[in-house]
């Protein structure tokens, strides 16, 4: 009769003594497909400690940018938003989003039994001319697909002072100051 | 009655431990003791059932049972593997890298 060993997974990292041998390997894994585990077996070797799997979803976490966060907004073409750890780190391509405003990660996890796992994600950039938050965003899918309404407020107009170094206060008279936007 | 012997061996593991082994029939405990290796008993006809406990804990547990009867052999061996701790490292198949938060990976040891 099979045995069957438990390994609990915690961010990514799960650990137990076993013996050599060819084992057979299943997951539960919640808002994930559970049939994608890759591999789906594996031989445990003297010397070889470390083994890696992979497991894939099938949701979809549409984000709509507007300058207004609403569905009737102006919709903001070229977002780049990154699909991240719980710390911010950042996995996979960035998704950009389109003509209508929507940045679409595909392949995320869902569940509609109420313990959707989290879905961690923030935006790297806006079009240029829109403000916007980088900080690490939680969304929890409880269906197969949700949008959420991101608000990329315009940018505010700011007043840019320029005068002489050598003469304090002595505005210069013409000119052009250009900023350029860090990567 | 007949006369068996019970043998614990590790086979991956050079470092010799002491077993702790336990043996019932019908619910009673007929040996409850330490070996290196060997014990040597003297037992009824019937069914038992077995556990054995390595004591260095790199071993894996042994829970079975065994038959003695007149066709049976006189030797009963037990083989123990020596258990690697090993690291598992799930992530998401879509995103390179990305670490699943939470969840179980379940691992079925085949018969062959």
């Amino acid at each position: 009769m099979a045995k069957q060993h438990i390994v609990p997974i915690t961010n990514g990292i799960g650990s137990k003594e076993l013996a050599n041998g060819n084992y057979s390997v299943t997951s539960s894994i919640t808002g994930y497909d559970n049939s994608t585990i890759t591999p789906d077996s594996v031989e445990i070797s003297e010397g070889l400690d470390n083994y890696e799997f992979t497991v894939s979803a099938t949701g979809t976490l549409i984000l709509h940018v507007s300058n207004d966060g609403t569905e009737i907004g102006i919709p903001i073409v070229g977002a780049t938003f990154y699909r991240c750890d719980a710390s911010g780190n950042t996995y996979g391509d960035a998704v950009v989003s389109d003509d209508e405003g929507n940045a679409t990660f595909n392949n995320v996890p869902y569940s509609t039994e109420g313990n959707a796992p989290n879905v961690y994600y923030k935006q790297t950039s806006s079009d240029g001319e829109h403000e916007f938050t980088s900080e690490l965003q939680t969304a929890t899918l409880e269906e197969e697909s949700v949008t959420i309404e991101i608000s990329n407020l315009p940018a505010v107009e700011r007043t840019i002072n320029l005068t002489d170094a050598y003469y304090s206060g002595l505005p210069i008279e013409n000119g052009e100051i250009t900023l350029s936007e860090q990567e | 009655m007949k006369y068996i012997k019970i043998k614990c061996k590790a086979i991956n593991d050079l470092n010799t431990c002491k077993y702790h082994v336990i043996i019932l029939n019908n619910k009673n405990i007929i040996f409850d003791g330490y070996t290196k290796e060997t014990i040597y008993l003297n037992v009824k006809i019937g069914i038992y059932n077995i556990v054995i406990i390595p004591c260095n804990n790199k071993l894996n547990k042994i829970c079975s049972s065994f038959i003695v009867d007149d066709n049976s052999c006189n030797t009963f061996n037990f083989v123990f593997y020596k258990k690697n701790p090993i690291t598992i490292k799930i992530t998401d198949k879509n995103y390179k890298g990305l670490p699943i938060e939470k969840g179980k990976i379940i691992i079925w040891q085949n018969n062959t």
